[in-house]
């Protein structure tokens, strides 16, 4: 009797506590600030942009930092720390006109000298700056006189100005950089919309409005960048309504959150692609009839509808539509029957063995969209085995120089962060760009390509450069050095009361001038 | 161990679209491209004036990032297995005593359901009940009290149904025993007999598995700390091997095998203080 007596004491002890806690969290919460909670599946690496690598860190870079001048929602390069800009007649220089009277975060200038600094910075050998190929092609800068600033070219280069864009050419305070040295990275200081408050690794940024923003914004007194790494828990927490803004939403839960009307679901294009690279100098398959007879194999649709449930896009030329000098060429549509003729014709009426590696949980769905591509190739009368890698291990895999790579088909994705087709066609497609100097793993080469190549990523004329990849990507596609698949789209749910947060097509988000109503 | 797994953490730092210079440069500043054993040399006197080294993935100081996590573990911890001691103990007691009987099977089905249900389901599905339908606590992170009561519950569910079941086990040996029929022909109450005689000796063994099952949940909570977003020792060990981040391996790895070598001990202790014949000399 006694024991049971205690017993109910114990829980109700229990219940009442939950209730404090419930009550004083609710009385907490009416006089908070307003805060916007977003949640992605990764934590930060660093918060100095000048060394990160990736785009959930992106986000909070464009948060706390700004960059020269940046995209805005179509993609347009718009003014941000530079008023204007000016591109030498040669394009062997760049002049940017500097906005006046702003600070960084710990009250330091920005002026020439400080954007100076940053580029030296970025360009100096001892710093590790993973993602130098956005400023590889700068051969100095100088200050002219306050607020001018001309960044010499080592030489003329296509897309200089989209390079400016990217997130990793963010501006730090020089004195902050000066001041924490090896710990910048953890006590960031930028010009951005938002201040660094704090961070807990694996758990959030913590960030608050920059009350003397230079620019339009910020409209919420604090964000928020929680690490969620499970999808699932991620859409509980916007349910729940203890996030606002989520990533990477499941296809399945998406008809769900559709239904309500307290959430709304955005599902926006992204610049990814996702194919299967194809080893070109392996002995079957550098014959491009075989190449092509894949092509034709693989019902890219059904993988997009079945297994992506629609939110991805078929490739229909290696760029997508978001480029310019995007050429629609047409899908390979699918035909088992000529994928079976091009075999024979190609010698192989029996069909043969081949290894596909894939990572796994890398992309959206990538083993299963492996399993899938294995099943059609069996039915043209190819043995696929399908391989899969942790991440690590599977990079030096692709990293492995010809004469070593096991490679024979590869599924890989690829989104950079600028919207210019150099960075999409340069890297995987010139023959320059082999493992272990690149990524061109498919190790392709056509001389008429690596031409073009060359003269979109040295041409400043922007005619010129389109007729150059609208040819390059002809060429690349009839060539087939992929089995291409699809573009993936981004679906992001957010509650309906957040207004005007920008998504970019680079799988970067905007929360400068994002509210909650 | 790490090291004969392939890949090379200046690649991941690097990604995919580094040059093969800056994965030199990388290499070069890390010092990996000294051979294995002068590193490990490296290691160790510095590991004597307690320097762990810096993260390769973060370049924060690894000791510093093991603070803050080690203890959050140390607490979901903690709490998991007063759950599971409590809950597992007096639910494995009342099996045993009620022997055969409707009570026994339902503890026993209810073992069997715990040890079986995928935690990141029954993660899942408690984040649904309690914060999304019935709104009365917090879905996942850390911050307040609160925060704790979710992913505790998951993670004690499975020591919780093994020690029920190591209990009922231990007791049903010990009820058997004569000494037991002996308090019983003396005429002791049944509560006097189970508490005070039967208990103590079948401690043994549940504090036994007790311990194991701790050591596993430091560094093996890996699934409830994703669903539950909570930045504990199990997430920061897989993320670290898959970014091949060798000394913040090191560096957990020490710190739990310390850890498991404290609950050992502690383990030992208790032996003594419920039996006193182990007691040495």
């Amino acid at each position: 009797m006694m024991a049971k007596e205690r017993g109910w004491k114990f829980f109700r002890y229990i219940g009442l506590s939950i209730l404090i806690i419930i009550t004083f969290e609710a009385s907490a919460k009416a006089e908070k600030p307003v805060r916007l909670v977003f949640a992605q599946g990764t934590d930060a690496e660093t918060l100095d942009p000048h060394a990160i690598t990736s785009s959930p860190n992106a986000i909070h870079i464009e948060a706390i930092y700004d960059t020269l001048i940046t995209y805005d929602e179509n993609l347009n390069i718009v003014p941000r720390l530079a008023k204007a800009w000016e591109v030498s007649d040669d394009g062997m220089s760049i002049t940017f006109y500097l906005r006046e009277g702003v600070t960084f975060h710990d009250g330091t200038p920005f002026n020439a000298d400080a954007v100076v600094f940053n580029i030296n910075r970025l360009l100096d050998p001892k710093m590790r700056v993973p993602l130098r190929t956005y400023i590889a092609f700068v051969e100095s800068a100088r200050a002219l006189d306050e607020y001018t600033v001309e960044v010499k070219l080592k030489y003329p280069h296509g897309p200089a100005l989209h390079r400016f864009t990217a997130p990793v050419n963010s501006m730090v305070s020089p004195a902050a950089v000066a001041k924490y040295g090896a710990e910048f990275g953890r006590n960031p200081v930028g010009t951005g919309a938002f201040k660094f408050v704090e961070w807990v690794r694996d758990d959030y940024v913590l960030l608050k409005k920059n009350e003397n923003y230079w620019g339009e914004g910020p409209y919420v007194d604090e964000l928020l960048i929680r690490v969620v790494p499970e999808d699932g828990a991620r859409v509980l927490m916007l349910e729940a309504g203890e996030a606002d803004v989520i990533v990477r939403v499941p296809p399945p839960d998406v008809p769900r959150l559709r239904a309500r009307n307290d959430i709304n679901v955005v599902v926006a294009p992204s610049t990814r692609v996702i194919y299967i690279g194809m080893n070109t100098q392996h002995k079957i398959l550098r014959d491009p009839r075989v190449r092509r007879a894949f092509n034709y194999a693989v019902n890219k649709q059904a993988i997009v509808e079945v297994l992506l449930q629609g939110y991805a896009t078929v490739m229909d030329s290696p760029l997508t539509p978001q480029y310019f000098a995007y050429n629609s060429i047409g899908q390979y549509a699918y035909n088992p029957e000529l994928a079976k003729a091009l075999l024979e014709e190609a010698g192989y009426p029996r069909g043969f063995k081949i290894t596909l590696f894939t990572p796994k949980g890398r992309y959206l769905m990538d083993y299963r969209i492996a399993e899938a591509v294995q099943a059609y190739l069996a039915r043209v009368g190819i043995e696929v085995e399908v391989k899969t890698m942790e991440w690590a291990t599977y990079i030096s895999t692709i990293l492995k120089p010809l004469e070593e790579s096991p490679l024979e088909l590869f599924l890989l994705g690829w989104g950079p962060w600028i919207v210019d087709p150099d960075q999409m066609l340069y890297p995987l497609f010139h023959s320059s760009q082999w493992p272990p100097n690149g990524f061109g793993a498919a190790f392709y080469r056509n001389e008429e390509v690596d031409e073009l190549l060359q003269i979109g990523t040295s041409s400043t004329d922007q005619e010129t450069r389109r007729k150059a990849y609208e040819k390059a990507q002809e060429l690349i596609w009839n060539d087939a050095p992929w089995l291409f698949l699809h573009h993936e789209q981004q679906i992001i749910a957010m509650r309906s009361n957040v207004k005007d947060v920008v998504i970019l097509p680079i799988e970067v988000l905007h929360f400068r001038k994002a509210r909650k109503v | 161990m790490v090291r004969i797994i392939p890949g090379d953490p200046a690649q991941v730092i690097a990604g995919e679209y580094a040059t093969k210079e800056t994965i030199e440069l990388i290499r070069k500043q890390l010092g990996l491209d000294r051979p294995l054993h002068i590193q490990y040399m490296d290691f160790i006197v510095r590991l004597l004036s307690g320097d762990l080294g810096r993260s390769i993935r973060t370049t924060a100081p690894v000791l510093e990032e093991l603070k803050g996590r080690y203890v959050n573990t140390l607490i979901l911890t903690l709490l998991s297995m007063a759950i599971a001691f409590s809950i597992g103990t007096v639910a494995g007691m009342v099996s045993a005593v009620k022997w055969n009987t409707w009570i026994d099977y339902v503890v026993m089905v209810g073992a069997m359901i715990g040890v079986s249900m995928p935690v990141f389901w029954l993660g899942l599905l408690l984040i649904l009940v309690f914060s999304v339908r019935l709104g009365w606590l917090p879905s996942v992170g850390k911050g307040s009290l609160a925060h704790f009561i979710l992913p505790s519950i998951t993670l004690a569910t499975i020591p919780t149904a093994i020690i029920a079941r190591i209990s009922r086990a231990s007791m049903l040996d010990v009820v058997q025993q004569n000494y037991i029929m002996t308090a019983r022909a003396k005429g002791l109450s049944e509560p006097k007999i189970v508490i005070k005689h039967a208990l103590r000796n079948a401690l043994i063994p549940i504090i036994t598995v007790g311990g194991l099952q701790m050591g596993n949940l430091l560094g093996g909570a890996v699934v409830t700390e994703t669903v539950f977003a909570w930045p504990g020792m199990g997430r920061l060990l897989v993320n670290s091997v898959i970014a091949r981040d060798y000394p913040m391996v090191q560096g957990a790895v020490l710190l739990l095998g310390i850890t498991v070598i404290f609950i050992n001990l502690l383990v030992d202790l208790a032996y003594a203080f419920t039996n006193p014949r182990i007691r040495y000399a």
